[in-house]
């Protein structure tokens, strides 16, 4: 049986899956290390 | 001791997720009827999974909040219910491309696609209400609402019951015995325990940004 040509499909959703996800985890370790800087740089710690 | 574990942990996350990608990409067979499409699957129903891990978290911070009104638990119930919907993102919009390109239709109101969408807008009004909320009755409004969109999510697993196979388009795998290749068994153990534990480090990373934002704060 011949199966649908669905591979764009295939593309799009892991374009999805991954475009989502590394626009999180960059923005997670941009704030992380944000944070982290200012609390080294911070006179009280 | 977790602080410097960290870049190990992340390794270790993002090898497993390689491996499911070369599972779900170069080992499986394509599927029969809907064909390389069908490879979404590893990744959709892992990211569901990974959805319900994050809620999960959502309804114990919300309990243990609203009993104790410890911050911490605010900020654990924060982290979950941002990771939480980006994974309900993640489902909804690959379910509407898998749907597209199989069914040609990206959505319709049947009971298992109804109740998501009720769930991610769910998702969606808690993060909204965590942006835009009143600072002093947030937590407490927060919980309440994480607590209500835990409670859809066993609704939403039971909807597919709802209907018979032929009167809707989600396929029901489980009740129809499950998937039968065991490659294909395989490359959905391993997407989901990858996208899974992916979501756990997040989450991690996450309430890791809460805790030193609160400390800053009391600063």
């Amino acid at each position: 049986m011949d199966t649908p040509n669905t591979f764009p499909g295939l593309f799009w959703g892991y374009l999805v899956v991954w475009g989502l996800l590394s626009a999180y985890i960059i923005s997670l370790g941009a704030r992380l290390a944000r944070l982290e800087k200012k609390n080294e740089d911070s006179p009280s710690s | 001791m977790l602080k410097r574990a960290q870049p190990l942990i992340t390794l270790g996350v993002f090898a497993l997720v390689a491996y499911a990608l070369y599972l779900a990409f170069l080992v499986v067979p394509n599927e029969r009827v809907m064909g390389p499409v069908q490879r979404i699957f590893y990744f959709h129903v892992g990211s569901a999974f990974a959805a319900y891990c994050s809620i999960a978290v959502v309804l114990v911070s919300s309990i243990a909040y609203l009993a104790t009104y410890r911050p911490s638990f605010d900020i654990v119930n924060h982290a979950a219910g941002e990771v939480g919907f980006l994974f309900c993102t993640i489902v909804l919009f690959t379910g509407m491309i898998w749907g597209y390109s199989a069914w040609n239709t990206p959505f319709r109101l049947e009971p298992r696609l109804i109740s998501f969408l009720l769930l991610w807008l769910l998702f969606l009004g808690f993060n909204l209400l965590r942006l835009f909320g009143d600072e002093e009755k947030m937590g407490k409004h927060c919980a309440v609402l994480g607590i209500l969109g835990a409670i859809t999510v066993p609704l939403m697993v039971y909807s597919i019951k709802l209907l018979p196979q032929f009167a809707q388009l989600h396929p029901q795998v489980v009740e129809r015995g499950g998937l039968h290749d065991a490659s294909m068994k395989h490359a959905f153990a391993f997407g989901s325990l990858a996208v899974i534990s992916l979501q756990f480090l997040l989450l991690w990373i996450r309430a890791r940004i809460g805790f030193l934002e609160h400390t800053r704060r009391l600063l």
